[in-house]
């Protein structure tokens, strides 16, 4: 592959990677500060208000770096990969116009929202909050499809080297396209819900706040909490069945991912083992016919193996490293959510509750959101080196989708990006610290 | 509607509003964070969005005519991105991060300069787009447009109650 193109894929990988990290907070904030708005509203509570309030500031630092970054991908791609533009044009481009819909709306309302805090009173201004959640859930959902299209196209009319469909929408509202989108919005509104858990972990731990503030902190922990549990539920099990429909649509990356040498019944679930260039596989613990269970709930499920394929069509093969430290780490942060929610409950005896708010299980909540935004990451490192070679599954390589030049440029916006996550960081960190304990709101009801 | 005026529509609304965040740049050179800064931070995202929708619309409705547009234009193009992200990262530091309320005349102006090389930028991939376009004979994918207007009905109206709103109440 030209080095320009290698040079492409880094730029478009650092550009991504970055811009993920801001659209998932971007997508998830809004629910989590409905949730918050509507906690303060319905217990009639200015504190939490002002904590919804103080959240939507924090949104709008996210969204600026969000469209900074959004935008550069969209220059970047029409000047590194307009092959894949021209090729796919058809079936993308409604993905992308849908996109620029839900965007529209989720920017102009959360300049509204934001903008409106005491100004619109009440359910009024929860209710301007609607649009900007649905907003950045449609943008989420819209970007997603295209990007689902490109894993698993189906079968494709290619006319002069271009896609032709008379049907761009059932190209793109696939099975693969469902999960993939159920999946990942999933995974960001867990994300986005333990980073802001984080943060009351750590208003918590720094402010020690007393009386009214601690009651309305802990309100809001233990939404925080309990909405987690129930995403990570939903994220387990929409995690399955993808998989499962992952084995039987793209049994390449399946067997990449899963270390399956060879097309076989009983195939063995592999932990901890890594490929070797000849298609094998080495080390690790084998638990037998599990994978053919996970597969198809069975085990004499046939699943397919990565020597079935032609050498030069293999996925990059590290992506199972990247899974399995992925599924590490959902263990990780899956367990610490569960026992902080759990301790919740009511008929624990005290002495075990008490632990909920004490400064080790503060301290364990505190990396959740990050770790959350790694996973999300790793996730989605999974799908697309899983992909390769292909930009387009099985029609278009990634180098034949590459039509442009790169230069210093390659070098310039990983810096700009790397400053621009600074900058925000400082700016949230200073949002959060600085304006020390919230003090109740005036005129939010 | 043909497919050009999904790009030209965007684009006629986002120059007037970026024109007045131009306009507002230079005018709070050197001044405190005042009601026309509030104002500016309210709206950017708003204003932006119209870019990307016109870009986007641009990139997927005359995809045939993308590779050739990507070699007039990539420099200024990809100029325009590089500036956009240093203007992202001063007005992050100019609403969120500088602790004083005294002004910072440097970044002021670099803020507002940021904005007069988009334009230039913007302008010069917008010619030289609408000249390629002209002489070419590029087919858009009118398959897109029946999947599309409907969004753009649906979006117009109701985005605009919100806008007219934010630009109502600037500085109150």
């Amino acid at each position: 592959m030209p080095i320009d193109t290698d040079s492409a894929r880094a730029l478009m990988a650092d550009s991504l990677g970055f811009h993920i990290i801001f659209a998932l907070l971007g997508v998830g904030l809004p629910l989590v500060i409905l949730l918050i708005e509507q906690l303060g509203l319905r217990r009639k509570d200015p504190l939490i208000l002002e904590h919804a309030k103080r959240l939507s500031y924090a949104t709008v630092i996210l969204v600026v770096a969000g469209v900074a970054s959004g935008t550069i991908i969209s220059i970047q791609m029409s000047l590194m990969w307009g092959n894949l533009i021209e090729f796919g044009g058809q079936i993308m481009g409604l993905a992308f116009g849908w996109e620029g819909y839900a965007f529209m709306l989720e920017a102009v309302f959360l300049a509204f929202y934001v903008s409106t805090w005491g100004k619109v009173k009440g359910w009024k201004h929860w209710l301007l909050g609607v649009p900007v959640a649905l907003g950045s859930f449609g943008s989420a959902f819209a970007i997603t499809l295209g990007n689902a299209w490109m894993q698993n196209p189906g079968v494709l009319n290619v006319v002069d080297g271009v896609v032709k469909t008379d049907n761009p929408l059932g190209a793109l509202l696939t099975k693969t396209a469902f999960f993939m989108v159920s999946h990942s919005v999933a995974g960001y509104y867990l994300a986005t819900v333990l980073c802001v858990l984080g943060i009351y972990a750590f208003y918590s731990l720094k402010f020690k706040p007393s009386g009214k503030d601690q009651q309305a902190v802990r309100q809001i922990m233990f939404r925080l909490s309990a909405t987690a549990v129930l995403f990570v539920a939903v994220t387990a099990v929409l995690g399955h069945f993808q998989s499962q429909y992952l084995a039987e649509s793209q049994p390449r990356k399946f067997a990449a991912i899963e270390l399956n040498e060879e097309t076989r019944m009983n195939a063995p679930y592999i932990i901890g083992g890594e490929w070797n260039e000849d298609g094998t596989v080495e080390g690790g613990i084998r638990i037998p016919s599990m994978l053919s269970f996970l597969a198809g709930n069975s085990p004499t499920t046939e699943v397919k193996g990565l020597r079935d394929f032609p050498k030069d069509t293999w996925p990059m093969l590290f992506v199972n490293i990247l899974f399995e430290s992925k599924l590490l780490l959902v263990a990780i942060v899956s367990g610490v959510s569960i026992l902080f929610t759990a301790l919740h409950y009511k008929k624990l005896k005290e002495k075990y509750r008490a632990w909920r708010y004490k400064k080790p299980l503060l301290l364990a909540l505190l990396p959740l959101g990050p770790l959350a935004i790694i996973i999300v990451e790793l996730g989605w490192m999974v799908a697309e080196f899983g992909r390769q070679p292909f930009v387009v599954n099985g029609y278009m390589r990634t180098d034949q989708a590459f039509s442009g030049q790169i230069g210093l440029w390659g070098y310039i916006f990983p810096i700009l990006f790397i400053v621009l996550f600074i900058v925000t960081t400082i700016a949230l960190w200073l949002l959060f610290k600085k304006k020390g304990k919230v003090k109740p709101a005036e005129g939010l009801l | 509607m043909s497919a050009i005026w999904f790009v030209v529509m965007p684009l006629l609304i986002y120059i007037p509003m970026f024109l007045v965040e131009l306009y507002i740049a230079f005018r709070r050179i050197g001044k405190p964070l005042d009601k026309g800064g509030e104002y500016l931070h309210a709206t950017w995202e708003a204003t932006h969005t119209f870019l990307i929708l016109g870009l986007n619309y641009f990139m997927w409705l005359y995809s045939s005519a993308i590779v050739d547009v990507a070699r007039t234009v990539f420099v200024p193009l990809i100029l325009f991105g590089a500036v956009f992200i240093v203007r992202a990262i001063l007005y992050v530091y100019l609403f969120y991060i500088k602790k004083s309320t005294q002004p910072n005349v440097l970044a002021d102006w670099l803020f507002a300069v940021c904005h007069v090389v988009m334009l230039a930028c913007i302008s010069y991939v917008t010619f030289a787009t609408a000249r390629i376009l002209i002489g070419g004979s590029y087919e858009p994918n009118h398959i897109l447009l029946p999947l599309l207007y409907p969004g753009l009905l649906l979006m117009i109206p109701l985005v605009s109650v919100p806008l007219y709103f934010l630009y109502k109440t600037r500085g109150k």
